[in-house]
Order: structure tokens, then sequence, then C-alpha cells
């Protein structure tokens, strides 16, 4: 069977005139992707990560990007891809 | 193809609950706690760490805690979650969590001066009880002390100051929310003469302007911080003002941004009150209907020992006194405050100190100020904590939705235990004191105690302990959920030398080898979060309940096990003397532990009462349901006194309820008639105090107790990161989190910096005159202080930045200043 997968989604707080800016920041990492999108500064991105590590890499630059007001982790699974989908 | 939808599936499950959380509408919602898809059991618990209170949604499989996510359903975090909390199923599964007792032998028995052995519980409680029973003899029960914590579940604090109080006799039982809090309890009770505050987080999302006074909330509070950034964007016209002696992410987001010389927060207080006094901003009405005015008395020293040349200066050594005095003569008090001499004295421009108090002035802007340790670990906390609610209390901007002064707070119970139980050395539950005999009659009829159980002289508090403890003047010392020995000021002169006193027994109950544990002679491996069913009490009142999710790890055994099982250790005729015995015969001959648990009401419901899909180990060991009859027995204090909390059962079904919940109904705003059954008449009622009135104090602006000087020419502050949790025992065990922020750093100017001829990653000395540590220099970080002032984080147990920190405190609350002491600095 193939590697785990780490399937998050975080929700990014920031300053509405910097969203645009931060999307393309966010959406330029391998692993992200805006999902959603709120114009009064909210971001949903979901990523897909090899390592939980690596959400935390993610994370941290996020962080730390301008008009970031704050990034929360929401939720984190992990898939082992042994299981098929529910009844 | 299976795999890949399945994944598909996930990730939309995992948008989903963003979008929730973000309040973006989205199809299908909750979908995260869909146990047919995950196979996982989901329960709500409140979070570990700080106090703040997000409630999380904790899943179990076979016995461990496998994931966490915020809880949606719950009002303080609306399914957010900060990156602490994220990783708090990883707090309980540290490669070296303890998991027996440990005691410091040599050749087979008890020395202090051994190393640590692995000991059965029965040997563990032995030596204790043979050390306590001996320190009882020789000295009475003063020389008994504890050392707990905010991070104690409300049952836990209870029945620990039950055990001291009432058991071994001894008021020297204090917790950690001593560094924290003490201050703001004690501006509380003077300016309003009723503990926390009256708002709640509700006022967020009605405020207009958002004043931070020392708070770094962005990193502090990353949950508030976001309702407050969501408040702001939604609403264009919010403002927010940040204040601080260094500049921190929450200025990101200032409108009104403030860098002031450390202490000239006092001066800039004063100078917003004659601000709004001289532009006739006073709410006259509010004013002649409900504030006194009184002076307090000046000059009253910085809490050091009583030789300490300092305190033998004061001219009023640690008086809380004052004298009523009229509105004109407190306007006189503060007109020389003004905004020309507060951008002199404090260094922030004169027309940003304008923009501030501004905000305060304007009727129609509501205004929520916040505030944590950059208040209250403060050598005059108390007064500041007084002189923000004067600001309040002049403009009439208090008690209504979106009118709050608010006291955060930093460890998840440091209200709902060491507050509400009162497990200060001078408390009992709800806002009673030992030295006032009607309110130690009530506890001792409330307890089933003969009159006279409760000493009435107040106990040794947190900086005071340490003292005693070198003075070989405490002996036995239980210290449970904290770890003291990094977290308390001057740890080389007064922490480590009591620890180490060859005449004293030290315990300590922690879940991790932390620096205090490794100074004790006696570690007992705790049970911890999840592992107990517990019960946190938030900064907005809100009591939260969790069950018991898996079981601990080993021997490892929850603090509430801990104390009732060693009561069981004392027969009362060890503890008591016969003639307090003698007023109750029916006690004579049994255990501490019978009369203070097995008492009619701790034991008052049976097993059949606990959850049936949850363990309760305590309920199970003892015959009965524990939490609910301590619990049950706590809250007879508080119900129909204002702090009353609900039945036992409501708290397992709701995410937590603000107290005072009357009739099933929680209050958001206390004070406030529209929202309070406790406040009668029209407009406010601060029934706190008997007149119905609040209190507004003349203070001055006093200097701190060090300031810089050729010899020590740089200003020091100590706080936290984000990261990190205070001292760092649970976080650094989480991998992510270290590697984050490995180790903590010297945070300078750039120009100091190169003054000092170091750079970005050099390795400095910084000393003080107490002490000093090894650590790097930082000047690109997130935090950026201005000229003259450095900052380093605490929750590095490499680096003891307590060793440098001096440890005057408050004179009224005797909380450590953790922000302001004097070092200098050398390349390594």
């Amino acid at each position: 069977m193939s590697e785990l997968a780490h399937i998050s989604s975080l929700l990014i707080t920031a300053k509405p005139e910097t969203l645009d800016a931060v999307s393309r920041q966010i959406e330029s990492l391998p692993c992200a992707e805006v999902a959603m999108r709120d114009p009064a500064g909210k971001l949903v991105v979901a990523m897909e990560t090899e390592t939980e590590r690596a959400i935390i890499d993610a994370l941290d630059i996020i962080q730390i990007l301008p008009g970031v007001v704050n990034a929360s982790l929401v939720f984190h699974q992990i898939d082992d891809g042994q299981d098929g989908l529910p009844e | 193809m299976v795999k890949m939808t399945r994944r598909a599936v996930i990730k939309s499950q995992a948008i989903a609950a963003a979008a929730a959380a973000a309040g973006m509408p989205v199809a299908a919602q909750n979908l995260v706690t869909d146990a047919t898809l995950t196979d996982l059991k989901w329960s709500k618990a409140a979070c570990r760490f700080c106090g703040t209170g997000c409630s999380i949604m904790v899943a179990t499989k076979a016995g461990r805690v496998v994931a966490t996510h915020g809880d949606a359903a719950a009002e303080v975090n609306k399914g957010l979650n900060c990156i602490k909390g994220y990783f708090l199923s990883k707090i309980l599964y540290g490669g070296d969590r303890l998991e027996q007792p440990l005691l410091r032998k040599k050749d087979g028995v008890f020395d202090k001066n051994g190393d640590f052995e692995p000991v059965s519980w029965d040997e563990a409680f032995d030596i204790m009880a043979e050390k306590w029973k001996a320190t009882l003899k020789a000295k009475g029960p003063e020389a008994i002390g504890m050392f707990g914590s905010g991070q104690w579940t409300v049952w836990e604090g209870y029945a620990a100051s039950k055990l001291m109080k009432a058991g071994f006799r001894s008021n020297n039982i204090d917790p950690n929310a001593r560094h924290c809090m003490a201050s703001a309890v004690v501006g509380f009770m003077r300016s309003f003469g009723i503990d926390e505050p009256m708002g709640c987080y509700d006022d967020f999302e009605h405020a207009d302007a958002f004043v931070l006074w020392g708070s770094n909330m962005a990193e502090m509070h990353p949950i508030l911080w976001t309702r407050i950034a969501d408040r702001k964007f939604s609403y264009p016209h919010v403002q927010v003002a940040v204040l601080s002696t260094y500049t921190h992410r929450s200025f990101d987001l200032a409108d009104i941004p403030m860098v002031f010389t450390p202490q000239t927060d006092m001066i800039l207080l004063n100078a917003i009150a004659n601000y709004i006094i001289e532009n006739d901003a006073v709410n006259k009405d509010f004013i002649g209907k409900h504030v006194n005015f009184k002076k307090g008395v000046q000059d009253i020293g910085y809490g050091l020992r009583p030789e300490h040349p300092l305190q033998q200066a004061a001219e009023n050594p640690d008086s809380g006194a004052s004298d009523p005095i009229s509105f004109e003569e407190f306007a006189e008090f503060v007109k020389p405050y003004t905004i020309e001499k507060a951008a002199e004295e404090s260094g922030v421009p004169a027309e940003q100190i304008e923009k501030l108090a501004k905000l305060y002035a304007d009727p129609d802007t509501k205004v929520m100020s916040l505030w944590t340790m950059g208040v209250n670990q403060h050598t005059r906390g108390v007064w500041v904590n007084n002189m923000i609610y004067n600001l309040h209390l002049l403009t009439g901007k208090i008690s209504t939705p979106g009118n709050s002064p608010f006291s955060l707070t930093g460890q998840p119970s440091a209200c709902g235990t060491a507050r509400e139980v009162g497990t200060f050395s001078h408390r009992l539950p709800a806002d009673m004191v030992v030295n006032n005999p009607e309110h130690r009659a009530i506890a001792e009829k409330i307890w089933k105690l003969p009159e006279g159980t409760i000493p009435e002289k107040v106990g040794a508090h947190a900086v005071l302990q340490n003292r005693k403890l070198k003075d070989g003047e405490i002996n036995c010392y239980w210290v449970q959920v904290n770890n003291n020995m990094q977290a308390a000021p001057n740890m080389m002169e007064e922490g480590l030398p009591g620890y180490r006193n060859p005449e004293n027994f030290i315990v300590v109950s922690d879940a991790y080898p932390t620096v205090t544990a490794q100074a004790a002679d006696l570690i007992l491996p705790a049970a911890m979060w999840v592992e107990k069913e517990g019960a946190y009490g938030n900064a907005e009142r809100r009591t939260q309940f969790w069950h018991q999710l898996v079981d601990a790890p080993g021997e490892s055994r929850s603090d509430l096990w801990q104390l009732m099982e060693f009561a069981k250790r004392f027969k009362i005729e060890d503890v008591w003397p016969q003639e307090l015995i003698d007023k109750m015969p029916e006690v004579a001959g049994k255990t501490m532990y019978e009369v203070l648990y097995e008492n009619g009401n701790v034991n008052a419901f049976g097993l059949d009462e606990t959850s049936e899909d949850y363990a309760n180990d305590e309920s199970n060991h003892f015959g009965y349901y524990v939490q609910k009859g301590l619990f049950e027995e706590y809250a007879k204090f508080g119900r129909g006194h204002a702090h009353d909390l609900a039945p036992f059962e409501a708290y397992h079904e709701a995410r937590g309820l603000r107290w005072p919940v009357v009739d099933g109904k929680e209050t958001k705003w206390r004070f406030n008639p529209e929202y309070d059954p406790y406040a009668k008449g029209e407009g406010w009622d601060f029934y706190g105090n008997k007149d119905g009135k609040a209190n507004i104090f003349a203070l001055p602006y006093e200097p701190p107790a060090e300031m810089p000087d050729d010899e020590y020419p740089l200003w020091l502050s100590t706080g936290r990161v984000l990261e990190h949790w205070h001292s760092g025992s649970m976080t650094q065990r989480v991998p992510e989190l270290y590697k984050a922020v490995p180790d903590a750093l010297c945070y300078m100017h750039p120009d100091d910096a190169a003054e000092l001829g170091v750079r970005r990653g050099s390795k400095i000395r910084l000393a003080s005159r107490r002490g000093s540590i090894e650590t790097r220099v930082e000047t690109r970080g997130r935090n950026k202080p201005p000229r003259g002032l450095v900052f380093v984080p605490w929750f590095d147990a490499s680096q003891l930045i307590n060793k440098v920190t001096l440890d005057a405190t408050d004179p009224l609350s005797k909380q450590t200043d953790y922000k302001k002491c004097a070092v200098r600095i050398e390349a390594v």
C-alpha cells in the first residue's frame, strides 16, 4: 500500500486588503491550496502532506506572512489508505 | 481508486470543518465527528493550556488520545484551535513520562543526597507521612506547606484546600496563580469587593475599541485575538490600541501602537484620567450614583524581605489603606499628569496618548480594555488594575455589552480553581477569607467541622513559602501541577536553597521530570488532563467539565487520588489538638480522610451516578462519585451568594456556563440589572461592596524596585512565546513545538547589539545582581525591543532566566514583577 497522507485544514485570519497576496503565497506552497475565502478576512486552506512535520512547517511560514493575524489548524486526519469508503 | 476517493472525502470534510469555524456557509457541517467514517470516539474537554478556555473535541481509539480539534459547538473558540491546543493529544505521551513514585535513596533508605529510585505508593506515602507527623509534632502546622496550581481541576484544588486548611490546619497553601493573577484579584476586591470580570467574551463582538495594556494577545491568546480581528475587519470603525514595553506581533493590528518605558503605564493611566476630567467627559450621573472616590496610601515598598534596604526605606510597607476623598480632590490629584508629562516620561508621542485618551473619553465609543501579565506582574500591579478601572468608572463604560475592563488569565483554571475555590493562603471559597471569623464559621459549617478548625492567620504566599523553606521554617512541602523551581523568581538565592535545605522534605507531583521535580526528595507520578474527570473555570467565569477519556500510564494517579489517599495516613489525633476534637467527639479515632471526605457530603453520591460511557478511576477507588460529591459540597459556598454554580450534571452537557448561574441561566454582564439577577435597582449595582458602589482610587506613579544604571544598563522583561506554554514542561515534549522554537533567545535592538559587539546568533552572558544565564542574541525575531530593553522568554529549562530576575513583588498582591529588572550583557 502507499504511504500515509496527512490531510488537514487551516483557517487563516488576515487583513482583508492582503487576502490576494496571502492567497498567492499560500498557493505557492507545494502542499497547500486555498479552498474558500471570505472577503472579511478569512481563508480556508486545505493541505495534504506526507508528514505531520510538514503541516507545522507550512503553518510557520503562513503565520509570519505579512497581513496574517492568526492561522489555526482546524482539522487533521491521518489517512493510511487501508480502508474503503464507509457504508 | 478507492483510496483517492476516500482522500477526497476526507479533504472535503477538512474544508467543511474550517469553513464552519469561519462561519462560512457549507453544505454539510460537523462531519468531523462522524464516527462511522473515522472509527474514533469523540468527546469534549476543556483545553489544558491557557485561560481562554477553548473547548476541544478529543478522539480516542484503543485507549489512546489520537486526535483533537476545535469544538464547533463552543462559544469560546467556535471550532478554532491554536497551535498548542492542536497538539494537546501529544502532551500525554512524552517519552519521559513519569510512571512510578521516585524517592531519593542511598543504601536502600531515604537520603536527601541520594539518587532517585523507584518505590511503591505505600513506601512513598510511608516516608511522607513520617516526615509530616514528625514536623507537626516538633513545630506544628505552620511548618507544613503546599504549592498548587491554576491547573488543578476544581475538585483537586478544593480537596487540597480542605486538606491543608481544615485537615492539617495550615493556611500555607498557595497556587502558582499567585505569579499570574494575584494583582488582578486584589484589584477586583479593592474596586468592586468581588473577584473576576463583570463582562465576558461576548464583549469582543460589541466593542468599538480594544486597548491592550501590556498584553500580547496575538501570541498568548490567539483565539481571542482572532475574535478581535474578525470584529475589526467586519467593522472598519473599530480601533485597536496596543501598549507594551517592546513591539510584538499584536502591533500588526494596532491603529494606535505605543511602546512605553517600563513602569510609566501608571503615568499614562493617570494622564488619561486627567484628560477625561479636563475635557468634560466624566459621566457625572454615573459617578454620582455608583462610585466612591478614595485616596490610597503611598510609598508601600516592594514586597522584599523586611531587612532589604528598599523595604526599610518605605513609609507604608505593604499597606493597602485608603481614605475617602471627593471627586474634586481626585481631579486635583491627577491634574499634574498632563499628556505632555506622560509623553515625556513614557517616550510615547503626545498625539498617540491623546488618541488613546479619546477612545475612553468619547461617550459613543465602547471600550474593552485587556491585560494580563504586563499589568499583574508589576510591583504596583494592584494599583494599575485599579487605575484601569478608574477610566471605565469615570466614564461609566462598564458592565454593558462592549464596555468592559477585562482581566485575561494565563492558566486554564486560575479563575475556576485558584480564585473561586480559594486555594490562596488567605482565601476560602466564594471570595471569603480566613481572617474573617464569619467566613471561617461558614466554611466550618459546610464542612461539618468544629468551630475553630480553620486557623485565622493568613498563610505564606508563594514567594514567602520559598523564603520560609530557605529559612527552615517550612519543612514539609508538597508541590502539585506546577514547575515552581523554574517559575519562581530569584531561583539561586531563594528557590533552590529552600528545596535543598537539609531540614526540608520536598514532594513534587508531576507527569514529567521538571526542574522542580528534580529538585525534590520524592516525586509522585501524576495523571493529567483527560486521564481523569475534570473541571476548569476560564477567564469569563465559564465553568467547563470533561470526562476521563483514557487511563493514566503505569502507576500514575491523579492529584485528587493522591490528596485523599494521603489523608488516610493520619488519625485526626495526629493533626488536631485534643480541645478541638472535644468539641466534636464523634471524630475521635477517625482518619483525617474520613473526617474531611466521608462526611456525608463528599460521599453523598453513589457510583450508579457516574457515566456508563466513561471510566472514573478515583470514584471506583473510593467507592462513591468523588468529583460530584466534592463539587456539590463546594457549590454550597456560592449558591445564593452571587457565585451560583449549576447542578453538576449540567456541565457535562453544556460547553460551559458562566456564573452566577441562576435558575439554569448564566450571567453575561454582572452588576447590570438587565443581565444579572443579583443586581437590583436601575442602571448599575456594584453589589460586591456593601454600599453598592465601585471605588475609584487616587494613586500616584512610584518607581520600580530596580532600574537600569551604569553597572546594569538594560531593562530585562520576561514572558512567553506562542508555541510554548509557561515553563514548557508539556509543550517541550511535543517535537513539533520544540522544533518551532527550540531554545529561548534574548531579543534585543540591533543597535544595542552592535554597541555590545554582538550579532544575531552570538552567544552572550546575561547577568543581574542575582545570577546569570548564557543564551543567544536575536535581533530580527517577532519581538522587537526598543533600545535599552531586552526580552527573554522563560519556557526553556536549559536557560533558566529566573536565576536573573528579582523577587520584588507587589506589596498588596504578593505577585512577582517578572517584567522589570536591571541586567548587563557581555559576549561569551
